[in-house]
């Protein structure tokens, strides 16, 4: 058989078998955003002081043989950009601003006719110039945020940013001259409750993670949390709901909390930990079966 | 030249053949060979790798909970032994099971039928392994954990029931949280709902460390459960109404939630009276 036959077949089989089938390679589904498995770190040569970091600056992209399969995943065949799916958060966000702010029935009006305006700009969240390339690499959580980490939409849609961050935005956008000022103040009151929760929550999720692989004991967890909470800026919590849904695995990250805490067996457990990378998906798949309807 | 071009296309061939071979052991729906032991020992193993670092992990486990609980009330030799061994004993008993399941995986590949349904029936038989991993070996029914107990001195007991007091507590809290987040994710709720909830879930008699995809199962169900009354005193009309077919949904979750241990079969599970 000829080399450019055996290209074709191997081409064909990426296409008709691997491709569909990564989406199989889901690990776990979360609550509306879920995660893939896209790489695993090399970690016998990156993390040679057992903190769970790799030791270079830049993190290292290791794609193993049995993750190239995800790197064949046919982007670019989502059809025509659209943000459809983004139409559930943008109903919920508008409920919470009626929840909170107890707009008047006139202003709801007001209030529904800009959060479906919005709908249309939010197409532009899809990543256009991404679409047809893989970017694989290693999200590292870092004092600044994670670094590396990607979005997608249901179709494979490269995002430019978090679809909650977002669409939260926009509302406050939209909200602020429809509400009055208390109104408009009331709900920023509970968008900052909103965040401090959704922060703790992902610090939560964190320590739970760190704890089912060392054991800390009740002192170490405050200590620990209290440093994470000063010194992580911003934390992703999609993408920590995944690693705490599915112990087998640990987040790359970068802490001098956790050297100067953690015993140096428990810096050693860490360091051997399956650090791999989890991309967010947007699904709307979800253990709730709610469907958000458009006040009336 | 043309043994130049015979080894590139060897070598092409090879490399072809491999990636094909790694494409069918990590889809595994999609193809129909027969599955062997290997890919078998992969989904028993699925979190740690293999045997052998299944058993290494396990082991720094064992050794994991020796300090913490050496830490607290500063263990003796002796007791660290018995400890020790009790940890070794559940790490049998697993084992145990690996062989069970290993036999029965034979067996089933030994059927003259074998195909894509035995091949899923395999798969189930290895996720009995896989789950046991997946919560962990050293809960409190393993042998680790009520030696851990008996060996202690009534004044050590004391100080580790505190501090297991104090780590479930804090445990409860995280889940709870976590689950508040998922849920306001999905359904709006005021700053004051989501306290509300979250100390009505946080009251509730459960173990914690169950911050995973299930917990929130449970957690829905529980709610799914709650009288008329509770509902009203964190919800409004409209949101009843609105989450009335995720609880009916969710009521239905009873089996699935004892099968994966987050219910007890003669739980009433906050069934209304």
């Amino acid at each position: 058989m000829s080399r450019s036959m055996f290209i074709f077949i191997v081409m064909l089989w990426l296409a008709l078998v691997v491709a569909p089938g990564a989406a199989n390679r889901v690990v776990a589904q979360d609550v509306t955003l879920e995660v893939v498995t896209i790489v695993e770190n090399d970690d016998e040569d990156e993390d040679d002081d057992g903190d769970g970091d790799d030791d270079d600056e830049e993190p290292v992209n290791a794609i193993r043989v049995e993750n190239a399969a995800v790197a064949a995943m046919p982007f670019g065949a989502h059809g025509p950009v659209s943000a459809e799916f983004m139409e559930p958060l943008v109903i919920g966000e508008l409920l919470f601003i009626k929840q909170v702010a107890s707009p008047d029935d006139d202003q709801l009006s007001q209030l529904t006719a800009a959060a479906k305006a919005s709908l249309k700009p939010l197409s532009d969240i899809v990543d256009d110039d991404a679409q047809q390339q893989w970017v694989g690499g290693n999200a590292v959580l870092t004092d600044e945020g994670v670094k590396g980490l990607m979005f997608y939409g249901p179709n494979q849609e490269r995002l430019k940013e978090e679809p909650f961050a977002r669409v939260r935005a926009d509302a406050a956008k939209y909200a602020k001259p429809i509400l009055t000022v208390e109104q408009y103040s009331a709900y920023l009151a509970e968008v900052e409750k909103r965040e401090r929760l959704e922060r703790d929550a992902s610090l939560d999720l964190l320590m739970t993670v760190i704890d089912h692989k060392v054991l800390l004991s009740n002192d170490q967890w405050t200590e620990l949390r209290a440093a994470f909470d000063k010194s992580f800026k911003k934390l992703e919590y999609a993408w920590l709901r995944m690693y705490a849904s599915n112990p087998g695995y640990a987040p790359t990250m970068r802490s001098a909390a956790m050297k100067e805490i953690l015993t140096e067996k428990q810096m050693k457990v860490w360091g051997s930990a399956n650090n791999t990378t989890f991309q967010v998906y947007w699904t709307q798949n979800s253990f709730m079966q709610v469907e958000l309807e458009w006040p009336k | 030249m043309s043994s130049i071009v015979s080894f590139f296309s060897r070598r092409f061939l090879i490399i072809c053949i491999a990636v094909m071979a790694v494409g069918c052991l990590s889809l595994p729906a999609r193809c129909d060979a027969q599955i062997d032991r290997v890919q078998f020992d992969s989904w028993m193993f699925n979190n740690s790798g293999s045997e052998t670092t299944t058993r290494t992990t396990l082991k720094t486990r064992i050794d994991l909970e020796v300090s913490y609980l050496d830490e607290i009330v500063d263990l003796n030799d002796a007791q660290i032994e018995k400890i020790r061994l009790a940890g070794t004993g559940d790490v049998k008993f697993l084992f145990d099971d690996v062989a069970v399941a290993r036999r029965d995986f034979d067996e089933l590949m030994l059927k003259e039928d074998a195909n894509n349904a035995n091949f899923n029936e395999g798969y189930q038989i290895a996720s009995r392994i896989q789950q046991k991993l997946q919560r962990g070996i050293f809960g409190d029914k393993s042998l680790l954990r009520k030696v851990s107990q008996t060996v202690l001195t009534d004044e050590q007991r004391e100080v580790a029931m505190v501090d297991k007091k104090q780590r479930n507590q804090r445990l409860k809290q995280a889940t709870s949280r976590v689950f508040i987040v998922d849920f306001q994710r999905q359904f709006p709720l005021s700053a004051t709902q989501q306290q509300k909830l979250q100390q009505w879930i946080e009251q509730l008699d459960w173990e914690a460390g169950a911050v995973n995809y299930s917990g929130s199962f449970l957690f829905l169900y529980l709610i799914s459960k709650m009288s008329d009354d509770e509902l009203a005193s964190i919800f409004d009309e409209s949101q009843i109404k609105a989450l009335k077919p995720t609880f009916a949904a969710a009521a239905g979750w009873r089996p699935f939630l004892i099968e994966q241990g987050l219910l007890a079969a003669d739980d009433k599970g906050g069934e209304k009276q």
